[in-house]
């Protein structure tokens, strides 16, 4: 047999396991059998166990399920259905203690079966519990419940009240350090226990409850739950026995879910919980940050995985890409100049057609807000952009006399007046930097003129296939890519090499007065004309269009920048009279994998 | 697929979120008339937002009445001597009502 080394001529290495991340991360893992929230749960991230809950059946939930570290199995019920009861211990040796409504209930469960065991003290929902099937520890409870009760493995004993009673916290560590945090209504204490005492310590940055804790006293997650807004929470807050700071995100934020209890904080499980309806998913989370024991994650490392014999490839896997609202322009346009090589958190616009006419106002974006900077030094549109939010260009254009040929240089702080293109016309396409740019295409009449800038002139250089105008510009001076415009509404792509254009593949939907994202090998267009106004976006991998999710509001003569994993689409206009002056960010997930090379 | 319909301003980020978007359909039209899929996940949206519920036919109506705007606006905007093929350039064609879904 030829091996791999004899293929490729260089040995691959072999480890027993996947390596794993260097960074804390949450990926998904196997549904539950019964989506349900105000669950609980114990165990591990590999070897988790969840009971209760509510299924939005007529009566609380008895189903037990055991998690293997990727799919649950159902196992005996627990002998008294409830919700909002806590949970610890381990799959083998688990406590389901308390909850609603006002339950002393305590059930052991041996890996097989629920027997009841000793009652608590003082019966309450929505309490935390902490510890294992000898030696635990539960706290607070509704109604804003401050009692403390331990557990010896036959009965429970009251112990000295946490400092603030609240219901639906959160907690962490063992009988002996232990920590509680948040709470109903939006609390952000945090308490340290030491065997027989509370002390307030450092508060959370948010207010959570209804989320779910692991991990140490000196290590411990706080993950889901609900921000006072109320909106549910999708972020990782890590306590170091002093502080608390922010760690990883969620894929999906969950309030009231289950988990893993205790562990060193390094992983941990969630599943269930309200995410808007019953949830059945889990997520899990690791952190190997500085474990030496692991191999870490390389990416683009190929390696062989000795346990499952498969030859695998450490790459990054994207997901499934969605368009979300970003901030809103303080003056709602079309058809202005955009910094097509910005980033998602950081561009620029300048020009283009407000409600009222022509303007020259630039707005820069920060991620979260639009504000106004410099405006050019001519009012016009339709106007073509190329660079970044501090080094842009803006050329072409209308003003409401005549056509112009007029290219202004954003230095980051003003505009400034530079040479003309040598044919003045607008609804150009674009692409490149401030100092080296490419424009091409527009009208009237409509073109197939091609203008290369070098910082200082334009020079005209091979034309496009196609004459055309208000089409989406994308790359750089010397990897271009053009897409769509009219007339008519147009599906031809052409691309760029530094000297000619070349025709590739067309979009699947012509479309003029769209906008685009990213590089001539990896890009996006959205919106336009179609003859209506659409919200399509499609992606493109360098040789094909792929039709993905649409924009949320369709709209025309709109703006765009960033990749094509990170774009922004700007501003536009639904029906072309309103500029109503939003802006969508499209995002596709990527998370760094051990995947599997196919054989053949 | 049942939907539902609401008005609300978009105020920009955070109105809809990706994973939202994940979880429901979600159409934005004239008028701020947005279309919800119908289930749990659309239902927090609207009431997120405080969006006002509306019927099929009340949206329509929005949205119909905002374009047939923007069709008086077209329509007197003229400049002297272009043709209608000149003015489909300059302003794009002429916004054309539509049935939502």
């Amino acid at each position: 047999m030829t091996d791999f080394k004899a293929i490729k001529g260089f040995t691959v290495q072999s480890i027993a396991t996947n390596p794993v991340p260097t960074v804390a991360a949450w990926s998904s893992g196997g549904n539950m059998n019964t989506a349900r929230s105000q669950l609980a749960g114990a165990g591990t991230q590999t070897a988790g166990i969840v009971f209760a809950g509510d299924t939005g059946g007529a009566s609380d939930s008895v189903d037990t399920e055991l998690y293997n570290g990727s799919s649950w199995t159902e196992v005996n019920n627990l002998n008294t259905g409830r919700v909002a009861l806590a949970g610890s211990g381990t799959q083998t040796a688990t406590l389901a203690i308390g909850g609603a409504p006002n339950r002393t209930n305590n059930e052991s469960f041996n890996g097989t079966s629920w027997t009841e065991v000793g009652d608590l003290n003082t019966g309450r929902p929505a309490l935390y519990a902490i510890g294992t099937t000898t030696a635990s520890l539960v706290f607070g409870g509704n109604p804003n419940k401050n009692e403390t009760e331990s557990w010896n493995g036959s009965a429970w004993t009251e112990l000295n009240n946490l400092n603030t009673g609240r219901s639906d916290l959160s907690g962490a560590g063992t009988t002996t350090a232990a920590v509680a945090y948040g709470g109903e209504g939006g609390l952000t204490n945090t308490e340290k226990w030491n065997g027989t005492s509370w002390t307030e310590v450092n508060d959370l940055p948010t207010g959570i409850f209804g989320g779910w804790g692991s991990g140490v006293q000196t290590n411990a997650l706080l993950f889901g739950g609900k921000t006072p807004a109320p909106a549910n929470s999708a972020v990782t807050y890590i306590f170091d026995g002093t502080n608390w700071t922010t760690g990883a995100t969620m894929g999906t934020a969950v309030y009231q879910p289950a988990g893993s209890v205790g562990g060193t904080g390094a992983t941990a499980l969630q599943a269930g919980g309200d995410v808007g309806s019953y949830n059945a998913g889990t997520q899990e989370y690791n952190n190997y940050a500085g474990d030496t024991t692991q191999t870490h994650q390389n990416e683009g490392q190929v390696y062989y995985n000795t346990t499952t014999n498969l030859l695998k490839l450490t790459a990054t896997v994207y997901g499934t890409g969605t368009w979300a609202s970003g901030g809103t322009l303080n003056t709602g346009r079309s058809d202005s100049a955009a910094s097509i090589n910005g980033t998602q958190d950081s561009s620029l616009i300048a020009g283009g057609a407000g409600t009222s006419g022509r303007v020259a106002i630039a707005e820069s974006y920060n991620g979260t807000s639009w504000t106004e900077v410099g405006d050019l030094n001519t009012a016009r549109s339709p106007v073509a952009g190329a660079g970044t939010a501090t080094a842009m260009l803006a050329f072409g254009g209308e003003t409401p006399s005549a056509q112009v040929a007029l290219t202004e240089i954003w230095n980051g702080s003003s505009w400034t007046e530079v040479g003309d293109l040598n044919q003045a016309r607008y609804a150009v396409g674009g692409a490149g930097t401030s100092t080296s740019a490419l424009a091409f295409g527009g009208e009237s009449p409509v073109v197939a003129l091609t203008e290369s800038w070098n910082g200082s002139s334009w020079t005209e250089v091979a034309d496009l296939n196609l004459a055309r105008s208000f089409l989406a510009g994308m790359g750089t001076q010397t990897a271009a890519l053009a897409a769509g415009g009219s007339p008519p509404n147009r599906a031809q792509t052409e691309t760029w090499n530094g000297s000619s254009w070349t025709e590739v593949a067309d979009l699947n939907t012509a479309a003029s007065r769209l906008a685009g994202a990213g590089s001539q090998t990896s890009a996006i267009v959205f919106g336009g004309f179609t003859p209506s106004v659409t919200a399509k976006t499609e992606s493109w991998n360098g040789s094909s269009w792929t039709e993905v999710n649409d924009l949320a509001a369709a709209r025309r003569n709109l703006m765009g920048t960033g990749t094509s994993t990170l774009g922004l689409a700007i501003g536009g206009t639904p029906d072309g009279s309103a500029q109503p002056g939003a802006t969508e960010e499209w995002t596709v997930p990527a998370t760094v994998s051990n995947v599997t090379v196919a054989s053949s | 697929m049942a939907y539902k319909y609401c008005v609300k301003e978009n105020w920009g980020k955070d109105f809809f979120t990706h994973e939202e978007r994940r979880m429901f359909h979600l159409e934005g039209h004239p008028g701020n008339v947005w279309i919800v899929g119908d289930n749990n996940h659309g239902d927090a949206w609207i009431a997120k937002i405080s969006g006002t519920v509306k019927t099929k036919s009340e949206a329509q109506a929005i949205v119909t009445g905002v374009i047939e705007t923007a069709q008086g606006v077209w329509d007197n905007d003229n400049v002297d001597g272009e043709s209608s093929d000149e003015k489909i350039r300059r302003l794009g064609s002429k916004p054309a009502t539509y049935n939502i879904i």
